[in-house]
């Protein structure tokens, strides 16, 4: 409740600082508040492999790869977090060498696409999310796009096939642009 | 309702099945229509709010994730759902973020309202959250209108409608046989008695078709035109029986009556003196008595009838009435050379009785035994003494009685058959009489007889008077009566009655004077006094009653009081208990001997 009411009162200010075209730095900060609590809500549409998340109890590690763009907001935003009963476990790693045993991937930064690759290599099975353009053709799952001074995202159906994974079609509903069909042509 | 009450049955019966049908057909489409109408409330309650909680399920992640545009489509489809007037989607921080609003009365509230499930009047208004896993994302307000759920009332009140009048058409139509099979019964008891009463005959029946009501009904008339057949058939029976009798009474009065006016004629024609004259006058004062029998007879059995038999009951020497009646009797007994004889006890046999009509029932029972006995034949009167009772027999060696009619030989009007009447003459009325003054006298009178030619036996008994000391036997026979010297005024309009009365008197010493009516009578009173009345009741202008009143109304101014005796051709005890009343000391009834009027006479002046 409390991230649902921040996430929207960000959306405006995001909406209304872009609108002005001044003071980067704190559009930058609200445009990741928004994308924080976005990756928070996307957690709850998606599923793993039944073995995936190891035993119960043991953290499902969520790993930033590159500059992280968020600081201290993910952390609060993902305080309260599980995905399926596993606390969320926040990592952050300059490259894609100690991915190995990530359950989520969030590549950052708007260069991050030559990234998805190797991360992907490094962390199958992980939820591959990125917000460059390009990432969702280098096989990420999930992809952040700013539209019209929102934030939206695109959806990969075919990469998280592929990848085992399983995106509510709720989710899908909201996505601005979504590739592969729900049964995979 | 009178006019209900006045339908042939059969169509009583359709209106009473058309009114409980129509009656229950209205309460149970009121009741179908009313229920329906709430049940069809909390349906469309209930779908409004699956209704609700399906779109909410998929406005989640456009509520999530801010996506307005597909709220908005989402919320579209429902623009085909004629019951939606409005729907509104509201973020989590309260805010609008899309809306349908099908009628333009009024579009969505600025913020969400509180959570409910609440159904007015004509509109249905869901507000419920949206939900992301556990938490609220947003919230959904959904109103929808009635009018689908009253459009279906509508419907469905006219389909029970439709369909209770068709039933109604139906049971209408299955209830016209059995209507029928109700009335029918009745409408054709109805004919039969109707059919009776214009004068079918009494031995149609009722058919019966049923063993209810109409079945007992039917059972009854039947048993009713049974009772009435019977009594049909006795009373044609007692109507023959009364023909034969006055033909038989006619016989009777023609006889006596025949022989009085032909001794008469012989009178007439013969010389003064002649020696024909005795047998005249003593045949026509025979066949006269015989006359006046027939008359008391008649009387008497009227008197039975009506119960207005006055006995004067004292003691009685039985054995005296039957000797006398025997000495009564021995003339006839000896005219057909019958051998009567008579065996009493030598001590006085006391009984309570009428002493006249003790007599008249012995006089009866032998002068039936005389009748029936052939010439020759044999009569024994015999008087026992019993415990408690007398009793006296009269055994003949007549033509007896046949087992058949014997029961019912005391029966009025009644002769064992037509030929015996004509062959023996009477009217059958002695012995019934008989029997009914012993039974009022507190005793029987039985017949036995061995049958046809062994003769009979007819026994009365009567109870014994227990105080045997110190009573006389009263006398029957009253002796010569002296009215030496009596002033007398005799009225009566009738010239024959005042003559014989007159000359009754005068032979017994009496000085009479006549009128021959109340004026002359008035006339003859202011003149003189005289020390008895003797006045006929009925008279015209003034009648018996009126001129006593007038009589004693002069004497009453004189201070005198004169005794007066009423003659009268009523012979019922309620008459002459009127002239009693009237002021009369005695009653004198027509015909009477000479000697009853002048004891009559005498009493009062004695009394």
């Amino acid at each position: 409740m409390r991230r649902a009411r921040k996430l929207a009162g960000a959306a405006l200010l995001a909406a209304g600082i872009a609108g002005a075209g001044q003071l980067a730095l704190a559009q930058r900060a609200l445009e990741y508040e928004v994308k924080a609590a976005y990756l928070a809500n996307i957690l709850q549409f998606i599923e793993w492999p039944a073995d995936a998340l190891g035993p119960a109890g043991a953290p499902a590690p969520l790993c930033i790869v590159g500059v992280d763009p968020f600081g201290p907001v993910l952390d609060r935003t993902m305080e309260q977090e599980a995905i399926a009963g596993h606390a969320v476990q926040i990592k952050r790693m300059r490259d894609t060498s100690e991915l190995a045993g990530c359950r989520v991937v969030f590549v950052a930064g708007a260069q991050g696409a030559r990234l998805v690759s190797s991360a992907m290599r490094a962390a199958p099975g992980a939820l591959m999310i990125g917000e460059a353009a390009g990432a969702l053709d280098e096989g990420a799952h999930i992809n952040f796009v700013v539209a019209s001074g929102k934030v939206r995202f695109d959806i990969n159906l075919t990469s998280a096939r592929r990848s085992g994974i399983r995106i509510s079609s709720k989710l899908v509903r909201v996505a601005r642009v979504t590739r592969g069909g729900p049964d995979g042509r | 309702m009178a006019r209900f009450l006045d339908l042939p049955i059969r169509q009583k019966l359709v209106v009473v099945g058309w009114m409980t049908s129509l009656s229950a057909l209205i309460v149970s489409c009121v009741v179908f229509v009313i229920s329906a109408y709430f049940i069809g409330r909390a349906n469309a309650l209930i779908g409004s709010d699956i209704l609700a909680s399906i779109i909410a399920e998929n406005l989640t992640t456009s509520v999530l994730f801010d996506d307005r545009a597909t709220a908005g489509e989402t919320i579209r489809s429902l623009r085909a759902t004629p019951t939606v007037n409005l729907v509104c989607v509201y973020n989590a921080n309260g805010i609008l973020i899309a809306q349908l609003a099908k009628t333009a009365e009024h579009g969505c509230p600025v913020s969400p309202p509180p959570d409910q499930r609440a159904a007015a009047a004509r509109t249905l208004t869901v507000v419920r959250p949206i939900v992301a896993t556990d938490k609220r994302a947003g919230t959904l307000y959904l109103e929808s209108n009635v009018v689908r759920l009253t459009e279906q009332l509508r419907l469905q009140g006219m389909a029970a409608a439709v369909g209770g009048l068709a039933g109604l058409l139906i049971a209408t139509l299955v209830a016209a046989r059995m209507h029928s099979r109700i009335a029918q019964p009745i409408i054709s008891l109805s004919a039969t008695a109707a059919g009776i009463s214009r004068g079918g005959s009494y031995a149609v029946r009722a058919t019966k078709s049923s063993n209810d009501e109409v079945g007992r009904l039917v059972d009854a008339f039947n048993d009713m035109l049974s009772g009435i057949e019977k009594r049909d058939e006795e009373l044609r029976a007692a109507n023959q029986m009364k023909d034969e009798f006055l033909a038989a009474l006619s016989h009777e009065m023609r006889t006596p009556m025949n022989a009085i006016f032909g001794w008469l004629q012989i009178l007439r024609t013969s010389p003064k003196g002649a020696d024909v004259a005795d047998e005249a006058i003593a045949r026509i004062e025979r066949n006269a008595r015989v006359q006046a029998r027939l008359v008391e007879d008649l009387l008497d059995i009227s008197r039975i009838i009506s119960g207005k038999m006055d006995l004067k009951l004292v003691p009685t020497d039985l054995t005296q009435a039957a000797l006398a009646s025997v000495e009564a009797l021995r003339p006839s007994a000896e005219a057909k050379h019958i051998d009567l004889r008579a065996e009493v006890p030598d001590t006085p046999c006391m009984v309570s009785a009428d002493p006249v009509r003790l007599q008249q029932v012995v006089g009866n029972i032998l002068s039936n035994a005389v009748k029936f006995t052939a010439e020759k034949g044999t009569i024994l009167l015999r008087v026992e003494s019993r415990a408690n009772e007398f009793r006296l027999s009269v055994t003949d060696s007549g033509i007896g009685i046949s087992k058949e009619f014997l029961p019912r030989v005391f029966d009025r009007f009644r002769q064992a058959d037509g030929s015996i009447t004509r062959q023996y003459g009477g009217l059958g009325l002695g012995m019934a009489i008989a029997h009914d003054l012993v039974k009022l006298h507190g005793g029987t009178l039985e017949a036995e007889s061995g049958g046809p030619g062994m003769g009979a036996t007819f026994t009365m008994t009567l109870p014994a008077l227990l105080q045997r000391e110190g009573i006389s036997p009263a006398s029957v026979a009253s002796g010569t009566v002296s009215l030496n010297g009596l002033r007398v005024l005799v009225v009566d309009d009738d010239d024959d009655a005042r003559r014989v009365a007159a000359e009754a008197l005068t032979g017994a010493g009496a000085r009479v004077v006549s009128a021959s009516n109340g004026e002359d009578a008035m006339k003859e009173l202011a003149s003189q006094e005289f020390d008895a009345f003797v006045f006929d009741v009925q008279m015209p202008a003034i009648d018996g009653f009126a001129l006593l009143k007038l009589a004693r109304q002069l004497e009453w101014e004189k201070g005198r009081f004169t005794p007066a005796v009423a003659v009268t051709a009523h012979a019922y005890a309620a008459d002459q208990s009127q002239a009693r009343a009237a002021g009369f000391q005695r009653v004198v009834v027509k015909p009477y001997e000479f000697s009853a009027l002048k004891s009559a006479i005498a009493d009062s002046i004695r009394s």
